[in-house]
């Protein structure tokens, strides 16, 4: 999902939790910042497509599929902590949920797994899930405020 | 740090080359031997850590570590490169390393918790290691200078390093794939 969504949900998420210090940088981490990983498949991307705009190209890299959480969850033990987790398992549902091709297992499997509710078209999903989280922060805002 | 550094067997190795004619022509020992004596002798500094010899145990790792850089010279020297004595290796230097980890943190010298979370990286680090052609190889090395300052410092260094290095090796195996696929579409 776009990076918009992912920012919305996390904020949401931290509201919704009072997440506090440490806890929000690693949600922020963990829930948009890791899109990042993108950068490295850049020069991959110019040199075959150049200044093109290509549709579905595979940006992700192994930081992005549920293969990661065997370095995610050491780290969280390690800090003491577990929102690194919950915030890359949110960030994970919705790139699965827009995202056609994903490989969970990479690089250890190149097996491939579709997206969740293929029938419903993906800009559909990302509408409801940037309404509803977009909804949630601003109600929690509110009441904290 | 890479597995094998041509640079390094062919510069700095050849200092050791006196030294591997005596083990191997003189002593006849094969690498997959000096595998498992290094085995023996990192086992010896486990049991010496346990019986509270710490500073003795620290000489039995570096001895370790010594004769775990000669198999491999060695059998670079004679040409005898094995696919078993990789496995060997790969199999053997792990088991060490996480049973000195344990004896650390058994003898009350640092907390289990960390002792188990550097296992861990050390077994993630194994995973993709021979694939990514990558392992930043702090490990052993890293308990000695623990003797000095902290062993729960040096076991954090080892965790992290090596769980650094496990996603640095995700990122390299997946960057070759993605070349194949761009190839092939």
């Amino acid at each position: 999902m776009t990076f918009i969504t992912h920012t919305i949900v996390t904020a949401a998420g931290v509201q919704l939790f009072g997440l506090k210090g440490m806890d929000v940088f690693w949600a922020y981490t963990f829930g948009v910042f890791i899109d990042l990983d993108h950068l490295i498949k850049i020069p991959l991307y110019l040199r075959k497509y150049g200044f093109k705009k290509v549709r579905f190209y595979n940006w992700k890299t192994p930081l992005q599929e549920p293969i990661s959480l065997s370095w995610i969850l050491p780290l969280s033990i390690y800090f003491g902590t577990l929102v690194p987790v919950v915030a890359f398992c949110g960030h994970l549902a919705l790139d699965y949920l827009y995202n056609p091709i994903n490989r969970p297992l990479m690089p250890f499997s190149d097996v491939i797994v579709g997206k969740i509710l293929p029938k419903i078209p993906s800009w559909v999903k990302e509408g409801v899930v940037l309404g509803f989280f977009g909804c949630l922060y601003i109600v929690l805002y509110l009441i904290k405020k | 740090m890479l597995i094998y550094s041509p640079l390094f067997d062919q510069k700095i190795g050849r200092l050791f080359y006196p030294l591997i004619r005596v083990i191997h022509e003189d002593l006849g020992l094969s690498p997959n031997q000096l595998t498992w004596i290094s085995f023996g002798t990192g086992t010896l500094a486990a049991a010496l850590i346990l019986l509270g010899q710490i500073g003795w145990s620290m000489v039995m790792i570096v001895l370790a570590l010594i004769l775990d850089g000669l198999d491999g010279m060695v059998a670079r020297r004679y040409k005898l490169v094995s696919r078993q004595g990789e496995t060997l290796d790969n199999i053997l230097d792990p088991v060490i390393e996480i049973t000195l980890f344990l004896a650390i943190a058994v003898s009350g010298y640092g907390s289990i918790k960390l002792a188990v979370l550097a296992s861990l990286a050390v077994i993630l680090i194994r995973l993709l290691r021979k694939r990514a052609g990558f392992d930043p190889g702090f490990k052993r090395v890293v308990l000695i200078f623990g003797y000095f300052t902290n062993f729960n410092l040096a076991l954090q260094i080892i965790f992290v390093m090596n769980l650094v290095g496990y996603i640095i090796q995700m990122l390299i195996v997946d960057y070759r794939y993605q070349i194949v696929l761009d190839k092939k579409s």
